[in-house]
């Protein structure tokens, strides 16, 4: 079973869900069985000024007995980059900056600390879709859970990761070749959006 | 007398002998134990013996999704990377006893610590890359098995940087991100 061919599934399906029910514009960074470069997927979501990032993941570990849905939100204190980028933010006036190579490097730091604006934000939406993913699947709660990962430190937008089952896990890897559970996991995944986005509205709209 | 009660006298004393012998190299502090050196096991004095330093590695283990801890000694050297040497070579080894975070083949090429980064650098084989499993909470768990337990046991470690056969990665199978070196994040052990 390959990881990319079950969540392209779950993003297809995801993708109608989003459209037909909420009536909202959803970019997917494939639609076919082709690889896209890591950092290629979320400089789509920037250029797009894409308002959500759902990254969809098949989780594994060497410890088979590990099951149950994750979802992550990036963590920004792990970086000695972030930890630079957070200084000098706080101590610096960005426009002093001189030659070209100081350019580089400073669009290279906002480039890479867009996240840092929306964290909050990321970790309400990954809450949703976590306890919604719960709830449906009747899986066993792994929580909200926070570490750097590259392809949300760079959305400058909420961005989460999720991953929605453990294929090393041998009941799990069962249930991820069924259909209705792949149904299940995208309905899932649209009620927690849609949760944070009736939030979102009721409270800065 | 006959020799069966000698036989029987010549046994006690003999008992009697070693008895007090014991004793005396106990009190003494020269009574021999067995250690373990590289070439097996050896017998040598408690003058002669090593000394020894307790360190902690935190395993992967099937009950529970928290890195649990275990008990070690190495012995003492005051050169600090030969002793992260042996820190090492003893984590890879005994991680075959436990649920190991890497693919098998994987080997650990070289490693070298930054002074004035308070950094380690471990550079691993191609293996880790080409037959890594993928998962974010496999990445997770090979990341941290190393940064967690270098940091937590050499208090002069602050962070560790990852390679893989002597390059930089993006990530390790699409998830975390391996071009910062990372620091300690103690919510994956078990205290």
């Amino acid at each position: 079973m390959i990881e990319k061919d079950i969540t392209l599934k779950v993003s297809n399906k995801l993708k109608k869900i989003l459209e037909r029910e909420l009536g909202v514009r959803v970019v997917t960074t494939r639609d076919s069985d082709v690889e896209v470069a890591l950092d290629s997927r979320v400089a789509k979501a920037n250029n797009q000024n894409a308002q959500l990032f759902l990254s969809i993941h098949v989780n594994s570990s060497y410890r088979k007995s590990a099951r149950g849905p994750e979802t992550y939100f990036v963590s920004l204190k792990a970086t000695d980059k972030v930890s630079m980028q957070l200084a000098m933010k706080e101590n610096s006036s960005f426009t002093e900056m001189g030659d070209d190579s100081e350019d580089d490097d400073l669009k290279m730091i906002l480039w890479s600390m867009a996240q840092t604006e929306h964290i909050k934000e990321s970790s309400r939406l990954a809450d949703y879709i976590q306890n919604e993913l719960n709830i449906l699947l009747n899986t066993k709660n792994r929580g909200v859970k926070q570490a750097p990962f590259r392809v949300l430190m760079r959305a400058s937008m909420p961005a989460v990761l999720i991953e929605i089952a453990f294929v090393s896990n041998k009941y799990e890897e069962n249930r991820l070749r069924d259909d209705s559970f792949i149904d299940k996991v995208a309905r899932s995944i649209y009620s927690g959006v849609s949760k944070y986005i009736y939030y979102y509205n009721s409270t800065f709209k | 007398m006959n020799k069966k009660v000698i036989y029987i006298l010549i046994s006690l004393a003999v008992i009697f002998f070693i008895t007090s012998l014991i004793i005396y190299l106990s009190s003494s502090g020269t009574f021999k134990r067995v250690v373990k050196d590289k070439k097996g096991e050896t017998e040598i004095t408690e003058e002669d013996a090593p000394e020894l330093e307790k360190v902690k590695i935190f395993f992967l283990t099937n009950g529970s999704s928290l890195f649990v801890p275990k008990n070690f000694e190495i012995e003492k050297n005051e050169n600090r990377i030969e002793f992260l040497k042996s820190y090492l070579d003893l984590m890879i080894s005994e991680s075959s006893k436990y649920i190991s975070p890497f693919p098998e083949q994987t080997r650990l090429q070289s490693f070298f610590y930054i002074d004035d980064k308070q950094m380690a650098v471990l550079d691993f084989s191609e293996e880790l890359i080409i037959n890594f499993p993928g998962g974010s909470r496999g990445e997770i768990e090979f990341i941290y098995f190393f940064v967690n337990n270098l940091c937590y046991n050499f208090k002069e470690i602050k962070k560790v940087k990852i390679l893989v056969a002597g390059n930089e990665y993006k990530t390790l199978s699409g998830h975390l991100d391996l071009e910062n070196p990372y620091f300690p994040d103690y919510k994956y052990f078990r205290r």
